[in-house]
Order: C-alpha cells, then sequence, then structure tokens
C-alpha cells in the first residue's frame, strides 16, 4: 500500500499569482512533503495576451486609475516577468525550509495547452478554481474548464477555502479511480490531520456494506479510519448538499462515469465550492 | 519689715491621697470625656458644625499635649454619627482617554461595579463568540457580503456577453483588463485583420473603446460598492453587538438605576463595545505585546482593561464618616498619583494607574496631618491650599505641575472636595504662618488652643486621677495605688511649674506611667506604690543630670567661685535655670557690682559683650531708674555701676536676677556687706517690689545641692518672690532639710525686704523730708550718692571753669 501511495511522484501546481493558485501551493507543498513527491511551479505567460498587443486599438484599463492606455508588447513582457517572479518568491518562501525538492518554470502559450502539456509527466495537478478573473467572478475560468475536461490524470481544483482545515471526503464507488482517489484522499488528510469522510456511492444499501467493508480494509492496511456515509444513488444536488451540511474540506471524485466528465463535470465544479480532485 | 520664713509644709502642694476617688486605677473604668481643655473642644466642636468653606482647624499646642488623641476622641465621636461617604472609582473615557472619568456612587456599590465589570468581559466575549459563530450571523453576513459579488458579477457578465456579441473577450493582464478580438477562445492574429474592410476594422475599433470605456466606469464604482457593502456588515454587527450585550449591562443598570453617572457610563461602555468589538477575539500573543501597563498582569486582556473599573476608594466596611490621619504627607501621598510602567523605553499609564492620596479617603469626613511635615514635604504645603481653596481635588504630579517632564500622562477627572482638615502642630508654626501666610487665615479658620497646663482644683484633680487611671488601664500596666496617683499629681504640678496646676503633658505623664510600672516589676511590686513612682522620677533625673553634675562639681571644687558662707561688699549670689533637652536644673551664679561717681548710668557688662538677652538689659536699665526714683530726688544720679555675672560664658537672659543684681548694687554703693549665705532669685520693678520668676524650684534646689555638698551651716537659703509662692513644689530632701531648721526660704515681696535679710540692717524708711535714717541701708545709700554728686558738681564747675579761663 506504501508503493501505491509513492506512485504521486509529481505534482505540479499552476500558478497565475491569484490568491487560490497560491493557497493551491500551499496545499501542495504540504502533500508533496506527506508523499515524498516533487513539487513543480508553472507560470504560463499568456500568449493571447502578447498577440492582443499587437492589434492596434488594444489599451488596458486600470483598477485603480481612471483613464486607459496603450499596451505596448515590451512592456506587457516585462509585467509578465515582474509577475512571474513575484510568484517564483512566493513559491520560494512557501517551501523555504521544508524537506522538499521543487523547482519552478516559466513557459510561454496559451495557458490551458502547457498546462496540460507540463502536467503530462505530473501524476497530480493542481490549479486555483478562480484564477485571475475579473471582479467579482468566483466561478472557474475557462483555463481550468478547458484542463478539467481534457485532462486525463488527476487534477486539484482549488478553492480558496479550502485552507481551512476541514475533514476530507472521498466519494467511493468501487471502481478503479476510486481506488486510487482512497490513496490520494488518505495522504491528504494526513498532510492536513482533519480527518476522512467515505460518501460510500452505491446502488443499494447491500452494496454500500460492501463498499464498506472493502475501504476499510484498505485503510487498516494504511493504518488509518475513516466515518462513513451511504448514497443510494446520488445526483448532484444530493452530493452539493451533504457536502455543505458537513461542512467538509477538499472532496476526492473518481472520474469513471459519462456523468462525471465533459460538461457535467464542469456543471457539477460550479455547484461545489469545495477543493475537489478529480481522479481519472 | 520682718519676712517669715517658709515652712516645710509650705514648699509643696501635697495632694492629697485620700481625695483620690480610688484605692487602685483598676477600680476605674475608662474616661469618656476630654477634660482640661475646653478651649480646644469647643474650637473643634464649632469647625465640625459649622461646615462652611474654609473652616479648617490647625491644632495648636505644645508637642506632648495630647493634641492628637483628643482631636481623633472628637473626630471619631462626631464621624460615628455621619454619613458614610460615596465608593470613587476611575473609568476609562472613551472619548478622551487621557482624562478619565471619576465615578461616585453610594458606599459599597464601588465593589459591585468593578466586579460586575470584570465578569462581563467574560460574559460578553463568551455571548459573542455565540453570536458570531452561529449560523444565523454567518449566512446574514456571507449574504451581505455577496451583494456586492452579485452585483459585481451581473455588471462584468454583461460586460463579457456585450464582448461576446461581437467577438471580443476581457483578458486580464498582470496591471489591469484589456478587450481583444478572439475567435474559438484565442485572440486572433494581427494579420487577420488585415482581411477585415476598413469599415469593419472602425466598427471593431469603436466596440473595443466603447467596452472599455464601460469597463472603466464600473471600475470606478466598485469603491463604492465596497464602501456601502463595509457600511452595511458593519451596521449588521452594531446590531448582533448591541443585542448580545444589551442584555448583560442590563443586570448593572438595574442595580444603578438611580446613578445617573454610571448609567452614562454603562451606555459610554456599549457604544465603546460596538467600536472596539476586535478587542475581545485578540488572541493571546497580540494580548502580550500589548502588554497592559500594569506589572505582573501581562495576561490581561485588552478588552478587560478597557473596561474594567479603578475603584480607588471603597466604605463598603466603612461605619460613618472617614477619620484619616496622615503619618506622612509627602505631596503624592496626600493628593494622590498617576503611576507609570516603562516599557519598551517610553513610560505609559492609564487609568488604572491612578493611585489614591489620604485626600481621597478622608473626602466627606475629617484629615489630620502635623503641619511641621507637611511644611517639610515640597511642595505640599501649597498643594494642600490650592485644593482647600478651589475646593476640588485634582491628581497631577509634580513634574507635570512644574512642567518638567513632558511625558504623556492623565488628567484624571477631579473630585469635588468636602473634608475638614485639622493641622497639629505647634503655637510657633501657628502664629508665624498666621503672621506669613495671608492665605493661612483665609483657609484655617478655626484656632483650637491646647493649654499645657490646668487649674489643680479638686474637681480637675479627681478627673485628672481618672486620667491616669485611664492611661494605665490602656497601657496594660500595674494597678497604681493611691498613693502613687497622689505621687504622679505632684510631679505633673512640677512639671507643670506650679503647685496650683497640673500639667496636661500626656506624653511625659505616660512615660512616667511605664517606667514606675517597670520599676514596680523590678521591686517586685503587683501594684505601683508611691516608691516606685518616686524612683521613675529619681531614676529620670539621675539618667538626665550629668550636665548638671559636672557643673555643680566646678563649684565644689572651686573652679567657679560660688560662695556660700561669710560676708561680702557687692557681692550676691544669684540664681539661674538652664534647660537642656527635657531637663531643667538651677545654677547659682556670683553677681558683683562695682560703681564710682559718673553720669548715672548702670553698665551691664553681659550686654557689652553682646552676652546678655534683651529682656536681661531690660532688667539692668530698670534698677537705673530705682535708683533714680528712689535715691536722687534732691540731686543727680552721679554714679557708674558696673553688673556682672562672674565666670558666666554662656549669655544670660531673663529678668530673674535683677533683684540679685540690686541687691549687690546697693551693697556696692552702701559698703554694706551681704551674706553669702544666701542666694536670691526675682525681678524688680522700678519702685522697689520684687516679682515672680520662672524655675524657682530649680533655682532653690540648685542652691540647695550646693550648701548640702559643703555642709549645710543652718544660716543657708533663698530669697524668693513672694508671688512664686504658689509655683513651690520642692524636692523632698530640700523639705525635710528645711523642716530640720537647716536651710531656709524667704518670701520677699520688696527689695528693702530683701536688703535686711541679706545684710542683717534694716532697710530703713524715709521720714516726711524723704530723708532715710543714716544707719540704715537705704541712709547709707543716700548718703553716699548724694556725697557723689556733690563731687561730681564741683568737678563739672572745676572744669567749667577751666574752659572759661
Amino acid at each position: 500500500m506504501e508503493k501505491q501511495m509513492s506512485s504521486i511522484k509529481q505534482i505540479l501546481v499552476a500558478l497565475d499569482g491569484s490568491q487560490s493558485s497560491i493557497s493551491a501551493l500551499e496545499s501542495g507543498v504540504k502533500l508533496a512533503v506527506r508523499l515524498n513527491a516533487e513539487l513543480v511551479g508553472l507560470f504560463v505567460e499568456d500568449i493571447n495576451l502578447l498577440r492582443a498587443t499587437q492589434l492596434p486599438f488594444t489599451q488596458e484599463i486600470s483598477m485603480f486609475s481612471s483613464g486607459y492606455r496603450r499596451l505596448e508588447a515590451l512592456e506587457l513582457e516585462r509585467q509578465l516577468r515582474v509577475q512571474a517572479d513575484r510568484v517564483r518568491r512566493i513559491m520560494e518562501r512557501i517551501t523555504h525550509a521544508k524537506n522538499l525538492s521543487a523547482r519552478f518554470q516559466v513557459v510561454r502559450g496559451s495557458v490551458a495547452e502547457e498546462i496540460l502539456i507540463a502536467s503530462k509527466d505530473a501524476d497530480l495537478l493542481m490549479l486555483g478554481k478562480t484564477g485571475r478573473s475579473l471582479p467579482g467572478f468566483g466561478r472557474f475560468g475557462s483555463t481550468v474548464r478547458s484542463v478539467v475536461v481534457r485532462r486525463p490524470g488527476m487534477t486539484l481544483v482549488w478553492h480558496l477555502d479550502g485552507a481551512a482545515i476541514r475533514p476530507v471526503v472521498l466519494a467511493y464507488d468501487g471502481s478503479e479511480s476510486a481506488g486510487k482517489g482512497l490513496l490520494v484522499a488518505f495522504s491528504l488528510q494526513e498532510s492536513q490531520d482533519s480527518g476522512l469522510i467515505v460518501y460510500l456511492v452505491a446502488e443499494s444499501q447491500e452494496k454500500g456494506h460492501e463498499l464498506r467493508l472493502e475501504v476499510s480494509n484498505k485503510l487498516k492496511e494504511l493504518g488509518g479510519c475513516a466515518t462513513f456515509r451511504t448514497l443510494v444513488r446520488p445526483d448532484f444536488a444530493n452530493l452539493t448538499w451533504m457536502l455543505r451540511s458537513e461542512n467538509a474540506g477538499p472532496i476526492v471524485l473518481p472520474c469513471n462515469q459519462k456523468r462525471v466528465s465533459g460538461e457535467h463535470l464542469c456543471s457539477l465544479l460550479e455547484e461545489i465550492t469545495n477543493p475537489v480532485l478529480l481522479v481519472k | 519689715m520682718n519676712v517669715r520664713e517658709l515652712t516645710a509644709d509650705q514648699l509643696c502642694h501635697r495632694c492629697d491621697p485620700e481625695s483620690i476617688p480610688f484605692a487602685s486605677t483598676d477600680e476605674v473604668g475608662p474616661l469618656d470625656k476630654v477634660i482640661g481643655q475646653p478651649r480646644a473642644v469647643a474650637a473643634l466642636n464649632f469647625a465640625i458644625g459649622i461646615d462652611k468653606k474654609g473652616y479648617n482647624v490647625f491644632a495648636l499646642g505644645e508637642t506632648g499635649t495630647g493634641k492628637y488623641s483628643l482631636i481623633r476622641h472628637i473626630l471619631d465621636k462626631h464621624a460615628e454619627g455621619e454619613q458614610v461617604p460615596e465608593d470613587l472609582c476611575y473609568v476609562n473615557n472613551f472619548k478622551e482617554q487621557y482624562k478619565p472619568r471619576l465615578l461616585s456612587m453610594a458606599a459599597g456599590k464601588g465593589k459591585e461595579l468593578a466586579e460586575g465589570m470584570k465578569n462581563l468581559e467574560d460574559e460578553i466575549r463568551t455571548g459573542l463568540r455565540a453570536a458570531f459563530e452561529s449560523e444565523d450571523y454567518q449566512n446574514r453576513l456571507q449574504s451581505i457580503g455577496e451583494e456586492i459579488k452579485e452585483k459585481q458579477q451581473e455588471i462584468f457578465q454583461t460586460i463579457q456577453n456585450k464582448a461576446a456579441e461581437h467577438d471580443m473577450a476581457p483578458l486580464r493582464t498582470p496591471a489591469g483588463l484589456i478587450f481583444a478580438p478572439v475567435k474559438d477562445g484565442e485572440v486572433v492574429r494581427p494579420d487577420e485583420l488585415k482581411n477585415l474592410s476598413k469599415e469593419e476594422r472602425k466598427e471593431l475599433e469603436d466596440k473595443a473603446a466603447d467596452l472599455q470605456k464601460e469597463a472603466q466606469r464600473l471600475f470606478q464604482k466598485m469603491p463604492q460598492w465596497q464602501r456601502e457593502i463595509n457600511e452595511k456588515q458593519k451596521q449588521f454587527n452594531r446590531e448582533v453587538i448591541q443585542y448580545t450585550i444589551s442584555p448583560l449591562l442590563q443586570d448593572l443598570r438595574d442595580k444603578f438605576h438611580d446613578n445617573n453617572q454610571v448609567l452614562e457610563y454603562l451606555t459610554a461602555v456599549e457604544m465603546d463595545i460596538i467600536e472596539n468589538v476586535y478587542l475581545f477575539f485578540q488572541d493571546e500573543g497580540q494580548q502580550a505585546a500589548l502588554a497592559s501597563p500594569t506589572g505582573g498582569r501581562g495576561g490581561e486582556s485588552q478588552a478587560l482593561r478597557r473596561y474594567k473599573v479603578n475603584q480607588i476608594i471603597d466604605h463598603s466596611e466603612s461605619k460613618g464618616a472617614p477619620v484619616v490621619h496622615e503619618e506622612y504627607p509627602s505631596y503624592q501621598n496626600l493628593f494622590g498619583r498617576v503611576e507609570h510602567m516603562a516599557q519598551m523605553g517610553t513610560l505609559i499609564t492609564d487609568f488604572h494607574m491612578i493611585r489614591s492620596g489620604a485626600f481621597h479617603r478622608a473626602n466627606g469626613g475629617y484629615l489630620v496631618l502635623d503641619a511641621l511635615k507637611v511644611l517639610m514635604e515640597p511642595f505640599t504645603w501649597e498643594g494642600l491650599k490650592r485644593i482647600l481653596r478651589s475646593g476640588e481635588l485634582r491628581i497631577e504630579s509634580l513634574g507635570q505641575r512644574y512642567s518638567l517632564i513632558s511625558t504623556v500622562s492623565l488628567e484624571p477627572e477631579p473630585l469635588p472636595l468636602k473634608v475638614t482638615v485639622v493641622l497639629t502642630g505647634s503655637p510657633l508654626i501657628y502664629y508665624r504662618l498666621k503672621h506669613f501666610d495671608p492665605e493661612f487665615g483665609e483657609l484655617f479658620k478655626v484656632a483650637a488652643d491646647f493649654t499645657y497646663a490646668i487649674d489643680r482644683n479638686s474637681e480637675n484633680q479627681r478627673e485628672y486621677s481618672r486620667i491616669i487611671a485611664t492611661a494605665v488601664n490602656n497601657e496594660e500596666l500595674r494597678p497604681f495605688t493611691r498613693d502613687a496617683v497622689a505621687r504622679v499629681i505632684e510631679h505633673s504640678s512640677r512639671i507643670a511649674g506650679d503647685g496650683e496646676k497640673l500639667s496636661m503633658h500626656m506624653e511625659g505623664l505616660t512615660d512616667l506611667l511605664r517606667e514606675s510600672d517597670y520599676l514596680a516589676s523590678q521591686n517586685g511590686n503587683s501594684k505601683v506604690e508611691r516608691e516606685d513612682v518616686q524612683q521613675a522620677i529619681d531614676s529620670w533625673t539621675y539618667r538626665s543630670d550629668s550636665i548638671r553634675e559636672r557643673m555643680q562639681e566646678q563649684i565644689y571644687r572651686d573652679i567657679i567661685t560660688v560662695e556660700t558662707e561669710g560676708l561680702r561688699v557687692g557681692q550676691i549670689n544669684g540664681l539661674s535655670v538652664l534647660q537642656l533637652g527635657g531637663f531643667a536644673f538651677g545654677r547659682p551664679s556670683r553677681i558683683t557690682a562695682s560703681i564710682r561717681i559718673g553720669k548715672g548710668d548702670v553698665v551691664d557688662i553681659e550686654r557689652e559683650v553682646a552676652m546678655g538677652g534683651p529682656i536681661h538689659s531690660k532688667g539692668v536699665l530698670i534698677l537705673s531708674g530705682f535708683l533714680g526714683a528712689r535715691y536722687a530726688t534732691e540731686h543727680p544720679l552721679s554714679l557708674s555701676a558696673s553688673l556682672v555675672f562672674e565666670q558666666s560664658y554662656g549669655g544670660i537672659e531673663g529678668d530673674s536676677a535683677s533683684s540679685a543684681e540690686l541687691y549687690a548694687l546697693l551693697s556696692s554703693i552702701s559698703r554694706v556687706p551681704i551674706k553669702q549665705c544666701f542666694a536670691v532669685t526675682g525681678s524688680v520693678d522700678q519702685g522697689g517690689n520684687v516679682q515672680a520668676i520662672g524655675g524657682v524650684n530649680e533655682k532653690i534646689e540648685g542652691f540647695f545641692d550646693i550648701c548640702r555638698a559643703r555642709g549645710l551651716n543652718g544660716d543657708q537659703g533663698v530669697l524668693i518672690p513672694q508671688a512664686n509662692l504658689k509655683h513651690l513644689m520642692l524636692r523632698q530632701n530640700v523639705i525635710d532639710t528645711v523642716r530640720d531648721g537647716k536651710f531656709h526660704i524667704y518670701p520677699v515681696r520688696t527689695i528693702d525686704q530683701g536688703i535686711e535679710l541679706l545684710t542683717g540692717i534694716k532697710a530703713g524708711e524715709p521720714d516726711q523730708s524723704g530723708r532715710y535714717p543714716e544707719d540704715s541701708v537705704n541712709g547709707k545709700v543716700f548718703a553716699v550718692l548724694a556725697d557723689q554728686a556733690e563731687k561730681r558738681l564741683k568737678d563739672m564747675r572745676s572744669a567749667f571753669s577751666a574752659k572759661e579761663e
């Protein structure tokens, strides 16, 4: 079982300087330390922004001063360098004095594409849910949407509130993804010392009992325990209501069914305000 | 002109033991009234009763006269029946932190308020925590926060939609926002724009410009939205806090419903908690960093410190008005102080560091202070007058008052003052203050004059015996027998220097009682007897009289010449008294007079060398008056005389030797010798009447000791003024010797009586023509002076003739 746990060798955290991504980084660092995994911080210089500066009418509006001004490519590049540098320093501060292998890399391109490319080798991708969206936009952006739909491995979509220590929830349906999810959920709760709640997603109560026995045995091997809830044929509404009433932390969600993919998955992520770890 | 020698019984005013109304002091209960100080008692009662500004008391009297005990007795008695003053508390002034507020409330209520406010802090914290952690509160607060988010979302969604209609999208740059045309989620390449017509490009540019303007307009509104939301959240918090704490404060409001000051304070507390609720939730680390100014209470929360009450006066246990005696009346001990604490190199303070002074404790009652101590403490006298004048007690440091330091300090709300101050001190201090300090009379209108002695009539003597009994009982001494008490009374008269008076020097009296008790214990007596008292007196005298002994030794050894037998012209034994600390003793001095022809002046050699005081000089000048009036009726006084205290090296003051000087002068003029077995005391007036002097007992005893040491020859004695008879309280051995006829004391009224005793020759009465018999002293004096006048006249004529020639 220890072997299975150590299958997460590399964690990639997508960083754009938003509070959400910094919070994801803090959590990623804890997890990497716990799993003895390598941590990679990725900053993408958005090619779309650079392209926009080449358009003759592009003007930048500042949030903190009146008027707008022409944004030149050179200046934008300088701004991006400064932003990347700031993110790098934050990462250095967070990883400082941790027994951790960490590196920071900057790439240029389409943000979602570059994240998908960089995360090919990563066992776990972490990214903030909201990114540097417009003021008041709590919903997740197009980058996250694109990544979660397209990425095949484990992706943890971090929410700002995830910084609070709350029990980790695992939706367990007995699938292979759910098995992987159990290991990660266990590690996650260990890194936060927050406890584990397992939602046994089953067709019937009897199936739920079986799943419970299965999870209990696996946890026994890991030296852990959990609180169990049985959800018989739950829909999204049931799941989100349960999460809110539990005052739960991150939820580990296996994505082996059709309804937990594509636009369904995006809708679910919109609804859930907890950090979500998608296990495919 | 016979003078009757005094009998032994006249030499001391005995106290008849049978006049003592008890056999032993243990039969007597405590004395519950004041005796012997009617004037002082009346003054104190007047000051207590009048209750007007400026009617403070100065109790003047010599040290040890029992001023404090009597004042305390009277004040305590009055205070018992007076109203207990209010408790005093300093609290935070939330509007002006450096001016703490003063709350006053009924006695005992201060503790209730302090306790209530202390408990309140914990109750409020618990109540607020419960409210803030409740789901309802969280939901409501979040929903207020969501308002702005929804508003923003709505607006930006509109922009985004507008942009999408024109295939454009808002993009975040590191420093702001841009709008760019997009195709399949990607910003169009610049070269793709080239394919557009001029109009299409213009339209695209216009759309981008419109979107930018719209976005800019919205950005500008955001701070205002945020402010509105903040205000809504604050208002909601206020409502929640007020709803939570109001019931908690209600209990205190009910308890203090009749005290507007406290009710106002509680309202201020409520308002302040609403604004500073965060203080209740600071974690321990913050509290340690913001440590309270008081040492040792670093763990106290900021909230507790802010709302806790500093009770400076607690009358919960008091009965009646306070009577406070401040032993150490320093500026701060009297008027209170604001303490400071050094923290991080800075002196800090707050209203909890206000400390009360004696005036705070005495407010509503009486404050007793020693005037000398007050005057000796820097700035205290000025401070005392200032607050008595203003009628309010303001706590301020000296540094603050005189602008010596610029540390930020507090200005606590002043306390309206209602206190009667009783200063105790000597008459000297009283009269000096009265003379030199113009404000003194305005502020201390009542003088309580304590007499040092009272009349020794039978009633007072009885009461005095009860004072003795009370002191014995208070001091827990052995009971004094009737005889012992009688001896104490006799000694009291001796201390007063008057057989018809009793000393009110209570300290000396108590000392004698204690010492007698000790000696009784040494003597194995269960009760103190007359002999024990006498032994205590003798023992005290022995301990004190080493200097007397040394001076007398010089006389015995003829180092200082004092003759006690034989006859001498122009020489007499005068008597003086030396006071060393509390011990007085008499010393004989040889006074000589010499004469020569002159213009009628008597030279006081002591004065010439600045060793004689003005009263002594006056006495000598009176002699010229006497000589002129009696002997120079027909011719001018034509002699010059010199008078001197032989072997006197310490200066002379007083006129008690003037009669002796006159005797010496008469002897010198008449050439009639004076018997050296006598010593003389008494002053004299211009008519030749001998007047009373002080220290008669010590003087007689001083000469007696010399005579006894040399061996009494049966002729020796002392001439005293008749007026001093009532003062006689002589030692037992003097009385016994007089009784045996070996020592004599003569009371004289006139110089003529005295000169007859001293010379054994008649003084002589003038006949109708004013001439004295030739063989009388006066006749001889008259003759010599007439002769000298003639000689002088002759000399003057010769000198005048020589000048004319």
